[in-house]
């Protein structure tokens, strides 16, 4: 019977990345501005880097021997020809949301992909993380356009900051957050916007300090659109990363590629929208209840985060409260969306 | 449906469940399944209570202060109430007694009570539209080493 040692199994999983490292040759670093803080990725070899660098390009610093807040150490198996140490845990285990509950702790968090059988983990003490997967050409759309995820959650938790499911974007010194499920416009109101200067935080995750004046932090650049809006964006067709596989997943495209000059690295809070496609021509706001938005953005945010709970909660319906809160029924004319946004921005 | 004890005291299932309430709507998320509820005004006073480990005697006689109806009626519908949070699993039963009762029940009518909201059974809204977001498919194939494998990744 396998011992549920949390620490443990990260250190024997740590210790095949090193080999992992030196199998591949040397190591590739990348530095990053995430949230006012350093994070260091370090692959063990180049296959890694094309899948998950692009989403956090806008972010990227020089290598000058910065000194990293937390580093995150990457490695594929196919490309290293290292092993992973065998699952200690039993299948049928509880993971919930992904987090392998056995194998987390105060200090150490676990979570499994089980879709593509991929591993991520953080040592909080040590404030390093690892990331493996089985094969880089593996790597889903959903990990190219937010990238770990879990473990820059788990360790933002610890200072003051943590990942929602909201879209965001601003105009001058005004941030607003987009709030809803998948499918909701979120996506729509973020790209129909980047003209007239309006800038773009994020499209799908972003990273919220709730405390004080709240902020939100870009994470990544990536944005995500059903293959059947692409018409609506035809100045973006020529920068999707994923033409091969629109019959099954939505679009990727990274915007720092195409359009960096309408990103920006966060904005504090003014304004929440509720934006809901309507398939009318005009697009209306109205005012939303503080308890809608929180409807609208705890459960997609708490659902998809590993080891997000009560506290979380608490700080969202404490935003909710101190940010004016409006309903934006999404029309088709899309040029009219920023117009609409803009009379409910603080003047 | 059994009859529940008076003095029988709830918890609110955490970290099972975790719950906001802003302007007299709670929200409550079940981390188990995916679901998520809204329950307002009465229904949401009725939280408020469970979330002080009140007893059924006590939430009763804190609802006849509020609103304006008959006892037994409240008393029903607070019992309904409670089978159906404890059916979602939203709450427990506690393991002990309430420490002490806070209000010996039934209430004396209230001398305002003329001006008291009626009361109005409460209800619980669930929605079940984000399961898709938790519930994960079952892991099927695994390597040598135990990991999962990728559906399309084994076929070729």
């Amino acid at each position: 019977m396998t011992e549920t040692n949390p620490l443990a199994f990260f250190e024997s999983v740590y210790d095949a990345y090193q080999r992992a490292e030196q199998s591949a040759g040397g190591v590739i670093d990348r530095y990053y501005t995430i949230g006012d803080y350093t994070v260091r990725l370090q692959f063990a070899g180049h296959a890694l880097v094309p899948f998950i660098t692009p989403a956090l390009e806008h972010l990227a610093i020089s290598p000058d021997k910065t000194r990293a807040d937390l580093t995150i150490c990457l490695w594929d198996s196919a490309s290293t020809a290292t092993s992973m140490p065998p699952r200690p845990w039993e299948l049928d285990d509880q993971i919930v949301r992904g987090e392998v509950r056995a194998f987390s702790n105060a200090r150490i968090h676990t979570m499994l992909s089980g879709d593509v059988g991929a591993v991520s983990m953080l040592d909080e003490t040590e404030n390093l993380g690892v990331y493996w997967i089985r094969d880089a050409c593996h790597v889903p759309t959903y990990e190219r356009s937010a990238p770990l995820r879990a473990i820059i959650h788990w360790w933002m938790r610890q200072h003051g900051r943590f990942l929602v499911h909201a879209g965001a974007i601003g105009y001058q010194e005004c941030g607003v957050l987009l709030v809803g499920k998948g499918g909701s416009g979120k996506s729509t109101s973020t790209l129909a916007s980047l003209v007239h200067g309006w800038r773009y935080v994020g499209d799908d995750y972003c990273l919220l300090a709730p405390n004080g004046a709240p902020y939100v932090y870009s994470l990544y650049n990536s944005a995500k659109l059903n293959a059947s809006h692409l018409e609506n964006f035809p100045r973006l067709l020529s920068g999707i990363s994923n033409p091969e596989e629109l019959a099954n997943e939505k679009a990727l495209l990274y915007l720092h590629q195409h359009q960096p000059t309408s990103l920006i690295s966060g904005l504090p809070v003014q304004v929440i929208l509720l934006p809901r496609v309507t398939g009318r021509p005009e697009t209306v706001v109205a005012p939303a209840t503080p308890t809608a938005a929180l409807q609208a953005l705890g459960p997609s945010s708490l659902f998809q985060l590993p080891g997000i709970g009560q506290s979380e909660f608490l700080a969202l319906a404490d935003l909710v409260r101190k940010v004016p809160c409006y309903h934006l029924e999404l029309g088709t004319e899309l040029e009219r969306i920023p117009q609409t946004m803009m009379k409910v921005l603080p003047q | 449906m059994e009859k529940m004890l008076h003095n029988s005291a709830f918890r609110i299932n955490t970290p099972r469940v975790v719950h906001q309430t802003i302007d007299g709507e709670t929200i409550i998320i079940d981390f188990d399944n995916g679901a998520y509820f809204s329950i307002a005004g009465v229904g949401a006073v009725i939280w408020e209570q469970i979330a002080q480990n009140a007893s059924v005697n006590d939430i009763v006689h804190a609802l006849t202060q509020r609103y304006a109806g008959d006892h037994s009626d409240i008393e029903t519908e607070v019992e309904r109430f409670l089978s159906e949070l404890q059916c979602e699993a939203l709450i427990a039963p506690l393991d002990r007694a309430p420490s002490a009762p806070r209000r010996a029940t039934p209430a004396m009518p209230d001398p305002n009570l003329a001006s008291l909201p009626a009361f109005q059974a409460p209800s619980l809204h669930k929605y079940t539209d984000m399961q898709d977001l938790l519930l994960l498919d079952p892991i099927h194939e695994v390597d040598e080493q135990g990991w999962p494998i990728r559906k399309d990744a084994t076929s070729g």
